[in-house]
């Protein structure tokens, strides 16, 4: 077998390319999960039935199919309904779509975690509804969910992988390309999958050390 | 839209639909078994066989799957091994099933508390007895929410079979949207399938929580 | 000085013989020397403050803890550990622990019931497939062994619905349908409510009454005064006093043991005391 690793050393401008890329749409994706994800569960905790049926039905679907036939859908079906746009930009606010029921999920058990009796306290002191929000609630809430959100980031990062599907030119996108060209099949994807497999540990190891220093407020 | 020639390409749904279910079972089986192999060796006593199950779940939840499967696909062959894409599609999956199911079980086996082992023990019960009639039952009773959530997340991660060739769902619709230029109807039928296959997962998953729960209560 | 005078004279061999047994957890000392012989029949108090090695001793005597030196004998046998082609000691086969232990049965703090099965399930577990008997005599003996803790109605519920103190009642029951020779008791009451502790404690006086030899690792020293034959007090891993309950609760003679008994009868008194 016939393994050289060192030839994709002349493809570093598009690998360096291709990272950035997964890079950008992995960040943004997850902002925009994130983001979606809690206006969704403040929606879901504070709404009445109708916003939370209807949230539960959004969670379900977007949860029940597979991302890539969420993309395809929206990629190559959208142009019939006048959805046209790049595919990095539509990949990634597909990213964010796809996660925001996680995150929803996340954050919503989040609030449920708090105590009653932390709000009760709040309420005897005085203090206003924005004001038990922002400062008990949430600071209780994200110390839970901090895990989960460490987790599904790096879901996203795994599935960002996903959008060479549809061209965006991240980082498999490129590589699935030198390999071809190159025939070095495995050396490729053997050094994409390191590659990712580093991403997800030094996102793990960044996520334990976030934890232990939001530890430290909380008493459990 | 227009949906009336889906009729006419039911079969090719039906052969996607086939195949999607066929590599998710044998997968979910596989990974079940190979998930369980690997806890042993995570929670065994030999610091050597720790090492190689820790590595093992690392690196397969780690690298995402579009890349394992593409790994697998171009590098067994390299390896003299040749196998069909369906078998690498296989053997993709269910590798990378058990990681997460090991990680599942291991909370699950964790869970229970020592004195029941120690009780056994003074009763004298052997290694083996004890883990087939008193960590084994625990473990599964506690995790099956967890392993009908992953059989539900391994069933939408199978749609990328379809990238390596495989005649699953999503390259059924791929194929549909490309000879009847239908894209929105074709990828919409495979959401819909999709949907309604997650949607069977859940409710079993749930009436098999229910008869676990009945067959008797777990240790607090 | 550590036998009751009469097995003393007679020259029985002990049941469990603990000789200079040492047991230390990093640099600090757990148990320092400790020796202790256990008689058939005979019912054993081991109380002390917390943290004084009482539990690790009880479970050191069944070799759920290792001990570093000294050693303990089950019925005439080491248990734990053998000696090796070069003479070393060497920890033993599980095999062989299970062998030395079988005279032995444990009653834990926190029962270790098994959740997931019957009450009957948990009891007939052992004499199932350790001692090899068939489904209806072993029925028989969980029926049996029920009686004697006075659940039979409970053969078939889970432990789930059961008290905390029906909970501890099944878990003697079942070392008892094994029929052991010794039964240990690590803080058997601790856990419990204490409306639910005296139906335990019923039992307790049940067993030592028909003769079973007993180590009770307890804090209650009602029981301990009526129905030991011997109260061990254990401070910081030495025993510091052994005798009958008389001369340990009336007559104290250890300063330790003293403010050990003082600060007891201040936290349980319900008047003060005349005189």
């Amino acid at each position: 077998m016939n393994f050289n690793p060192g030839l994709l050393l002349d493809h570093i401008p598009t690998l360096a390319h291709g990272f950035a890329l997964t890079l950008l749409t992995w960040v943004c994706g997850t902002i925009i999960a994130i983001g979606l994800g809690f206006s969704l569960a403040v929606l879901q905790t504070l709404g009445g039935t109708f916003q939370q049926t209807a949230i539960r039905i959004y969670n379900d679907v977007v949860r029940g199919v597979p991302f890539i036939v969420q993309l395809f859908l929206v990629y190559y079906g959208g142009p019939h309904l006048g959805i046209r746009g790049d595919a990095v930009v539509i990949g990634t606010a597909m990213l964010g779509i796809y996660g925001s029921p996680y995150f929803c999920e996340v954050f919503r058990g989040g609030f449920q975690s708090v105590p009653v009796g932390y709000i009760e306290a709040g309420k005897a002191l005085g203090l206003r509804r924005t004001t038990i929000m922002m400062r008990i609630i949430l600071p209780q809430m994200l110390v839970v969910a901090l895990p989960s959100v460490v987790n599904l980031t790096i879901v996203l990062l795994k599935e960002s992988t996903v959008l060479s599907v549809i061209t965006v030119p991240e980082l498999t996108y490129q590589v699935s390309g030198i390999s071809s060209d190159t025939f070095a099949f495995a050396e490729c994807f053997l050094i994409l999958a390191l590659v990712y497999w580093a991403l997800v540990e030094i996102t793990m190891i960044a996520g334990q050390r976030a934890e232990r220093s939001v530890m430290k407020f909380m008493q459990r | 839209m227009d949906f009336s020639f889906v009729f006419s390409e039911w079969r090719v749904l039906l052969i996607g639909t086939y195949h999607t279910i066929l590599v998710s079972a044998i997968s979910l089986v596989l990974g079940f078994v190979l998930g369980l192999l690997v806890c042993l060796l995570r929670l065994s006593s030999h610091r050597a066989l720790v090492e190689i199950g820790r590595f093992y779940i690392s690196f397969f939840r780690g690298v995402p799957l579009l890349v394992q499967l593409l790994l697998i696909f171009y590098m067994l062959p390299l390896i003299g091994v040749n196998i069909s894409s369906i078998g690498a599609a296989i053997v993709g999956v269910s590798v990378v099933a058990a990681a997460y199911q090991a990680e599942i079980l291991r909370g699950g086996f964790q869970a229970i508390p020592h004195g029941q082992v120690e009780a056994a023990r003074m009763m004298g019960l052997s290694s083996r007895r004890i883990f087939a009639r008193i960590l084994l039952p625990q473990a599964l009773q506690r995790v099956t929410p967890s392993l009908v959530n992953d059989a539900i997340l391994l069933l939408k991660s199978s749609s990328l079979i379809s990238v390596v060739g495989v005649l699953d769902l999503t390259r059924a619709s791929q194929n549909i949207a490309a000879s009847s230029l239908r894209p929105m109807e074709a990828y919409l039928d495979a959401a819909i399938i999709y949907l309604f296959l997650t949607a069977l997962l859940s409710i079993a998953g749930r009436s098999l929580e229910r008869q676990l729960a009945l067959a008797g209560g777990l240790a607090r | 000085m550590n036998a009751s005078p009469s097995q003393q004279r007679s020259g029985i061999a002990p049941i469990i013989d603990v000789q200079g047994v040492t047991k230390r957890f990093g640099s600090q000392g757990v148990l320092n020397g400790v020796d202790l012989k256990i008689f058939p029949s005979e019912v054993v108090c081991i109380v002390g403050p917390s943290g004084s090695g009482k539990s690790t001793l009880l479970r050191c005597m069944n070799f759920l803890e290792e001990y570093d030196e000294g050693e303990i004998y089950v019925a005439g046998q080491l248990i734990g550990y053998r000696t090796d082609r070069s003479g070393q000691r060497v920890r033993d086969t599980e095999a062989n622990i299970a062998r030395v232990r079988k005279p032995l049965g444990m009653v834990f703090q926190q029962f270790n019931l098994w959740p997931h099965m019957t009450v009957a399930g948990n009891i007939m577990e052992a004499p199932r497939y350790v001692q090899k008997r068939s489904a209806g005599e072993a029925r028989a003996i969980a029926e049996r062994a029920l009686e004697q803790v006075g659940l039979q109605d409970k053969i078939d519920e889970y432990p789930a619905r059961l008290s905390g103190g029906q909970q501890q009642r099944v878990a003697i029951a079942r070392s008892l349908a094994l029929a052991p020779e010794v039964m240990l008791l690590d803080e058997p009451t601790s856990s419990l409510d204490p409306e639910l502790v005296g139906e335990v404690l019923a039992v307790m006086k049940a067993m030592a009454l028909g003769g079973m030899t007993m180590v009770v690792v307890t804090h209650e020293m009602g029981f301990a005064a009526q129905m030991a034959h011997r109260v061990v007090f254990l401070d910081h891993g030495k025993i510091i006093a052994s005798g009958p309950p008389q001369a340990i609760f009336q007559k104290p003679e250890h300063p330790r043991l003293e403010q050990f008994l003082r600060s007891w009868k201040e936290r349980n008194a319900l008047w003060e005391p005349s005189s």
